[in-house]
């Protein structure tokens, strides 16, 4: 019977053990892990630190980096559903918002990927929840970045 | 009457690695089919394809293979292809089992579909990629292609000001 799994009291006869020599396995287990504890914590640390390394070396190595912008901007071309965007309120799942979040390279090439923000749907907003030139400002810099490419609203 | 016999092309990769294909299966390859549209003479030295490994040009000729004898996307059906494209990201059940690989190969495939010029594998490559983002937040993107987050504070800060129009913030 695991012991430790059991509310059984260590005195019941059917654990074969007396309370004395549990008592001297539970001191012997604490010795023995006191022992182990200065080896455990370098070797924690250096655990720590080999993690960190392998996130390091796989972001390195990341095969995606070898993409050209042109090459990325084809993926992102894919990336918009067939529904346009809502602007306001956007989505941190949906393009073109959700690739501008992810790292200074994507964003660069989204926002220099006109036909990502080129159609989008309006929403209406609350005058009370957003001051309306927050929202103009909003909506100039997502149509801005559309630049010369033919805009659906 | 016999059938002409297709020309077999040879074909050697940076690893060293040689194929012989038939001439119509690497003319999916507009680069290739360039290349071969320019040499008047029979040449048997292998063509060089710098840019390829043989474990990629392998996936890469399974697909032209199954492809062969298709239309080649034409300058006129690119353009109006182009409207669309962004849209579709639907891919063919063959192709689907195909670009089913592990992320390395998957990107490997895309930049030899780029450097050899094959628009249909390369768009099969790129949307499989687009279906990968779809419907992710950006920390789930960084962790599926170990991205890291290198943003400046200056886009850090307008970031954090957009996401004050974000639904999901």
């Amino acid at each position: 019977m695991a012991l430790h799994k059991s509310n059984v009291s260590p005195n019941s006869p059917i654990l074969n053990l007396r309370r004395d020599e549990l008592q001297e396995l539970l001191e012997r287990a604490i010795t023995r892990a006191a022992q182990l504890e200065p080896q455990l914590t370098p070797l924690t640390a250096e655990y720590d630190d080999l993690i960190k390394a392998c996130t390091f070396y796989r972001a390195a190595l990341a095969p995606w980096k070898q993409l050209p912008n042109e090459t990325l901007q084809r993926v992102f071309y894919f990336t918009k559903s067939a529904e346009p965007p809502t602007c306001i309120p956007f989505s941190r799942t949906e393009a073109p918002m959700q690739l501008t979040q992810v790292c200074s390279r994507w964003r660069a090439v989204a926002l220099a990927t006109p036909e990502l923000w080129q159609d989008l749907k309006w929403v209406y907003i609350s005058p009370e929840k957003y001051a309306q030139q927050e929202v103009v400002a909003f909506m100039q810099s997502w149509l801005s970045r559309a630049a010369y490419a033919p805009l659906s609203i | 009457m016999a059938a002409p016999a297709t020309q077999q092309i040879k074909i050697r990769c940076n690893d060293e690695k040689e194929f012989t294909v038939d001439r119509d299966v690497l003319e999916r390859s507009v680069l290739i089919k360039n290349m071969l549209e320019d040499v008047t003479e029979q040449q048997d030295a292998p063509i060089p394809l710098p840019n390829v490994s043989g474990p990629v040009m392998a996936k890469v000729l399974e697909y032209c293979t199954h492809h062969r004898g298709e239309p080649l996307p034409s300058a006129d059906t690119e353009q109006s292809q182009d409207e669309t494209r962004k849209r579709t990201t639907d891919i063919s059940e063959w192709d689907q089992k195909f670009i089913t690989v592990d992320q390395e190969m998957l990107f490997e495939i895309i930049l030899a579909a780029n450097y050899l010029d094959i628009k249909s594998l390369l768009d099969v490559g790129c949307k499989t990629v687009a279906n990968m983002i779809k419907g992710k937040t950006p920390e789930e993107i960084r962790k599926l292609f170990n991205i890291v987050n290198d943003f400046t504070p200056e886009e850090e800060a307008q970031i954090k000001k957009e996401n004050e129009w974000a639904e999901d913030r």
